[in-house]
C-alpha cells in the first residue's frame, strides 16, 4: 500500500486537494505534478487539506515552499487547511505561514 | 569533560538531574523564540536549596552543546566592592563567550589570564569580539565608577554585534541591587530581544527593585515550585545507591514529605538517612568516601555532605573523617581525591595534613601546598597517593603488563580501545599527578627478567614481550591541573591544522607570563608501519602549537599512545626526541591493576544508567524507510504513555535524522542504524550511519541567517527535542536525540 495519497476535488472557484499518508520527497514530487497539472487546466485557488498528513518531512516541505512560489508567480493562492499541531508548529518554524495561510478548515480557505 | 549534562563548574552530571522537565521545556522554547528574534526578559523565583541554580546550570549546558545560542551565566555574589563585581561580571562573560567559540568547554575550569582571553576573542567574533576586548577592559579599569550594572550592557551589545543570540543568566541577581546607590538593571539590557536576562531569584519583589517600576512589564517572572514527588523519589534513591546506602521505603516517604515543604533536598535526604536506620556520621563520611570515586557525582554529593555536617551537630572535622576512611580500609586513591576535595583553604590543608601525620596514617612529604581557590587541591592527593604507589606489587604490576595487548585491529575496535583510553587516561593523569617514577612499567626487558624468574613455563610462553616499548628513563609525570580533550588546532581555533591530541595540564597562558606547570599533551598515533612519520608529525604539530602560543614554549612533555607497537624506524625517532610510548591499552590495564577507578565507557545512556527497554533496527537506504522507524517510534511512545503532540515531534525529529544520516553516508548502499533506549525518565534515540566524518558536514546556518529552502533538518531537530548531540566517529556520525518523558496525559 502507498504510504502517500491524494485526491482532488475542483468546485466553487477553487481546487481541494486532500493528502493522505506521509509527505516526504517523493509525496511532494507527486503533490507538486498534480498542482501543476491544476494551474495549467487554469486553477488559481488552492487548499492543501493535510488533516490525514500527521507526517511531513523538510523535504517535502521544501517542495511545498516551490508550490508555493509557483502557484503565487501566476497570481494564485495556496491554503494549508487541517494540519496536525506538530505540523503546523513545523510550518511555522520553517517560515511556510509567511507565504501562505494556514486555516483550520476548508470553509476558512475561502474567507 | 562528559558529553552530556552542564559544562560550567558544579553543576550536576546529566544522570544525577530530576525532575524539572517542564520547566526545561519553558526555557526551550524560550529558546526557539529567541532564535527568532523574539527573546523575553524573565526571571525565575523560588526559595533558597529549590534549585533555581541548578536549572540554570542545565539549561546553560544544553545550550552550550547545541551550539545555537550562546549561554552566559553569572552568579552574583552576596558581598563586592562595587567595581570588583564590574570586573568580574564582564571577565567571566568574555571567558565563556570564548569557550563557546571553541566549543571548549574546558576553558571554564582554566584561570585563564584576561590578555589571554582577549587575545582569543577577536580572531572568534571578528568585529564583536573586538568590543568584547574594550567591555573587558572598560570593566577591569573600573569604569563606569562603582556600578555593577554596567557590563550587564554587554550580552545586548554583542548580540547586536555579532548577529548571535544571547541567553544571559543572572543568578542570585538581588545582589545586584544590595549596594546603596546601585542603580536598576539598564533597561535596555531588560528589552534586549537579542540577549534578554532571566534572572533568578528569590522573591518576586526582587523584580521590581531591580529593574524599577517602569521596566517590571517587561519581565515575566515565573514561581519555581519544590521538585515533584517523583523527582525527588528518584534523586533520593540513585544518591543512595551510588554512596552503597540503603534507603527504605519509609526513608524514601519521609524524604518526599519533607523536601516537598523544604528545599535543600540533601539536607532532607541526610536526615532521612539518619531516622531509616541510625545512621550517623560514621556512615555518612563511609559513603562520602564511597561516593568520591564516582566522579562528578560523589565530588558533588560529598561536597554538600561534608557543608552539612557541622549543622547536623556532628563533630567531623575534614581530619577525622579522613582518618576515619583510613582505618576502615576505604581506598588510598579515592582517600585522596577526598583529601582533594576537603582541603579547599590553606590553613585547613596545612593542620589536615598535620593530623593525618600525627596519626600515623601517611607520610606527608609534599613540599609545596598549592592552593586555588576554584580548582581541587592536588597536591594533599598526590601526597597520599604516593603511599600507595610505592606499594603497588611487581606481580600487580607484571599482571597488568601481561594483560596489556593490542586487540583487534579493524576501526571499530580501535574506536572502542580509543573512547576506553580517553577515560582511563583521565583517571591515571589524576592520581599521577607530578610523580616522578624511576621507570615506565611497560620495560620490557626488565619485564622478561620477572617473568623468568616467577611464571610458570605456560604464563612465560604466553606473555612474550609484544607490545611493550623499552623506556628505562626516569620520567616527570606533569601535574595535572584539569582534565580536558577535544581538537586543537594551530592559533587555537578547529579550523587550519587540526590535531586530534588530548591535553592537558596548561595552567595559565605562557603568552601573558603566567605560571605555568608543565604542560603535558598526548596524541594517539596508529603505530606500525610508517611510525617513524608519524611521530615526526606528532613532534611539528606540537611545534606549531607551541608557536601559536597554545602551549609553553619549552617544558611541554608529549606521549604517544599507541594502537599498535612502532616499526623499527619508529622506535628511533620516538627515542631521537625523547618521546615517551605507551599502548592504550596498557594504562587501562594499569589503572586497573593499582585499584583506580577507571570509569566504564559512557553509552548513550551514560554509565550508571541501566535502559529499561531497548531496541535497536537497521533500516536501509531506501525509499520511505525512515517511516518504518517512525511507525516503531511511535508504538514505543504510545506503550510509555506520550501523548500524540509530542509524539508527532519525536517521529518528526527521528524522520529528519534518518534523511539526514542518509544523505550524508558514504556508502553507496547505505544502511543507518537506529537505537533506541528508555532510561531515567528519558527517551534516547542515536542514529549512526557510517559515512563522512563531522567535519565534513556543512556548518548549521548561524543565528540570525536567512533560513534556506533545504538543510532544515537538524534546525528542526533541534527545535523538537529537548537534548541534540553530534557525535563523529572514526566511520560516519551519530546523532543523539534525548528527550524528557516525565509524566504526560494521553493527547
Amino acid at each position: 500500500m502507498a504510504s502517500f495519497t491524494f485526491t482532488t476535488h475542483v468546485g466553487g472557484g477553487r481546487a481541494i486537494v486532500r493528502t493522505r499518508g506521509y509527505l516526504s520527497r517523493v509525496a511532494g514530487e507527486q503533490l507538486e505534478r498534480e498542482i501543476v497539472r491544476l494551474l495549467d487546466a487554469g486553477e488559481r485557488r488552492f487548499v492543501v487539506n493535510l488533516k490525514e498528513t500527521d507526517l511531513i518531512n523538510s523535504v517535502g516541505i521544501s517542495i511545498l515552499i516551490g508550490v508555493i512560489e509557483r502557484v503565487r508567480g501566476l497570481g494564485g493562492e495556496l491554503v494549508f487547511s487541517e494540519l496536525t499541531a506538530v505540523n503546523e508548529e513545523i510550518f511555522r518554524i520553517m517560515g511556510l505561514h509567511r507565504h501562505a495561510r494556514l486555516v483550520r478548515g476548508d470553509d476558512e480557505a475561502g474567507e | 569533560m562528559a558529553d552530556a549534562g552542564a559544562v560550567l563548574p558544579d553543576a550536576l552530571p546529566a544522570e544525577a538531574f530530576f525532575g524539572r522537565i517542564a520547566e526545561l521545556r519553558r526555557l526551550h522554547r524560550e529558546a526557539r523564540s529567541l532564535l527568532r528574534g523574539r527573546g523575553r526578559s524573565r526571571a525565575i523565583c523560588a526559595r533558597a536549596g529549590a534549585g533555581k541554580t541548578e536549572l540554570l546550570l542545565q539549561w546553560h549546558g544544553r545550550l552550550f552543546r547545541e551550539g545555537e545560542i550562546l549561554p552566559l551565566y553569572v552568579a552574583v555574589p552576596e558581598t563586592k566592592d562595587a567595581a570588583l563585581l564590574a570586573d568580574e561580571i564582564a571577565a567571566q562573560i568574555a571567558l565563556q563567550a570564548l569557550a563557546f567559540a571553541r566549543r571548549d568547554p574546558s576553558l571554564l575550569l582554566r584561570p585563564l589570564a584576561p590578555a589571554a582571553v582577549a587575545a582569543g576573542l577577536r580572531p572568534a567574533f571578528g568585529g564583536a569580539g573586538a568590543l568584547l576586548v574594550e567591555e573587558l577592559s572598560a570593566c577591569a579599569a573600573g569604569a563606569p565608577a562603582g556600578s555593577p550594572a554596567a557590563p550587564l550592557l554587554i550580552p545586548h551589545r554583542f548580540a547586536l554585534a555579532s548577529g548571535m543570540r544571547v541567553a544571559f543568566m543572572l543568578d542570585d541577581a538581588a545582589n545586584l541591587g544590595e549596594r546603596a546607590g546601585a542603580a536598576p538593571l539598564p533597561a535596555r539590557a531588560v528589552a534586549s530581544t537579542a540577549a534578554p536576562l532571566l534572572l533568578a531569584l528569590e522573591e518576586e519583589s526582587d523584580v521590581t527593585h531591580l529593574l524599577g517600576s517602569g521596566a517590571a512589564a517587561l519581565a515575566t517572572a515565573e514561581r519555581l515550585g519544590p521538585l515533584a514527588g517523583e523527582a525527588v523519589r528518584q534523586m533520593a534513591r540513585h544518591l543512595a545507591r551510588v554512596a552503597g546506602l540503603e534507603l527504605g521505603d519509609a526513608a524514601v516517604a519521609a524524604l518526599e514529605r519533607e523536601a516537598a515543604g523544604s528545599p535543600f533536598y540533601l539536607t532532607a535526604l541526610v536526615r532521612a538517612l539518619e531516622e531509616s536506620g541510625g545512621t550517623g556520621p560514621a556512615d555518612v563520611a563511609r559513603a562520602a568516601a564511597a561516593s568520591v570515586c564516582d566522579g562528578e557525582l560523589g565530588r558533588y554529593w560529598f561536597e554538600r555532605l561534608a557543608g552539612l555536617l557541622p549543622e547536623r551537630g556532628v563533630r567531623a572535622t575534614a581530619v577525622e573523617i579522613l582518618a576515619y576512611c583510613l582505618r576502615e580500609g576505604g581506598d588510598p586513591p579515592q582517600i585522596s581525591r577526598l583529601a582533594a576535595l576537603m582541603l579547599k583553604d590553606e590553613p585547613a590543608v596545612e593542620r589536615a595534613l598535620a593530623g593525618l601525620g600525627r596519626a600515623g596514617v601517611v607520610r606527608i612529604d609534599c613540599a609545596r601546598v598549592v592552593v586555588d581557590e576554584d580548582q581541587v587541591f592536588r597536591d594533599a592527593a598526590l601526597a597520599l597517593y604516593r603511599r600507595e604507589f610505592e606499594q603497588a606489587t611487581p606481580s600487580a604490576v607484571a599482571a597488568a603488563c601481561a594483560a596489556a595487548k593490542v586487540r583487534g585491529a579493524g576501526a571499530a575496535d580501535r574506536r572502542r580501545a580509543l573512547e576506553r583510553f580517553r577515560e582511563s587516561l583521565g583517571a591515571l593523569l589524576l592520581a599521577w599527578n607530578g610523580q616522578r617514577i624511576s621507570r615506565l612499567l611497560f620495560d620490557a626487558p626488565a619485564y622478561a627478567r620477572r617473568r623468568a624468574a616467577t611464571a610458570t613455563a605456560a604464563a612465560a610462553a604466553a606473555a612474550g614481550t609484544e607490545g611493550f616499548d623499552g623506556q628505562e628513563a626516569e620520567v616527570l609525570l606533569p601535574r595535572v591541573i584539569s582534565v580536558a580533550s577535544g581538537r586543537v588546532g594551530a592559533g587555537g581555533t578547529p579550523a587550519g591544522s587540526e590535531m586530534d591530541a588530548l591535553a592537558w595540564g596548561v595552567r595559565g597562558e605562557p603568552a601573558a607570563g603566567g605560571e605555568v606547570d608543565v604542560a603535558w599533551i598526548a596524541r594517539r598515533i596508529p603505530g606500525g608501519a610508517g611510525s617513524a612519520g608519524q611521530i615526526a608529525a606528532f613532534d611539528r604539530q606540537v611545534a606549531a602549537l607551541q608557536a601559536a602560543g597554545e602551549l609553553p614554549a619549552a617544558g611541554v612533555v608529549r606521549w604517544a599512545i599507541l594502537d599498535a607497537p612502532l616499526d623499527p624506524e619508529g622506535e628511533r625517532e620516538a627515542a631521537s626526541l625523547r618521546l615517551p610510548t605507551s599502548l592504550h591499552e596498557q594504562l587501562a590495564e594499569l589503572a586497573a591493576a593499582l585499584g583506580l577507578p577507571v570509569p566504564a565507557r559512557p553509552g548513550p545512556q551514560g554509565p550508571q544508567v541501566v535502559p529499561e527497554f531497548e531496541l535497536e533496527m537497521i533500516i536501509p537506504r531506501a525509499a520511505d524507510a525512515e517511516l518504518v522507524a517512525a511507525r516503531a517510534l511511535e508504538q514505543l511512545a504510545e506503550n510509555l504513555g506520550v501523548g500524540s503532540e509530542e509524539t508527532g515531534r519525536l517521529k518528526t525529529a527521528l524522520v529528519e535524522a534518518c534523511i539526514n544520516a542518509f544523505e550524508h553516508s558514504g556508502e553507496r548502499e547505505g544502511r543507518v542504524r537506529l537505537w533506541f533506549a528508555v532510561a531515567a525518565g528519558k527517551l534516547v534515540i542515536r542514529v549512526e550511519n557510517r559515512g563522512r566524518p563531522l567535519a565534513a558536514l556543512p556548518a548549521p546556518a548561524a543565528a540570525g541567517e536567512q533560513p534556506r529552502r533545504r538543510g532544515w533538518g537538524l534546525t528542526l531537530i533541534r527545535q523538537l527535542i529537548d537534548e541534540v548531540r553530534i557525535e563523529p566517529r572514526e566511520d560516519g556520525v551519530s546523532l543523539v536525540l534525548v528527550q524528557d518523558l516525565g509524566v504526560r496525559p494521553h493527547g
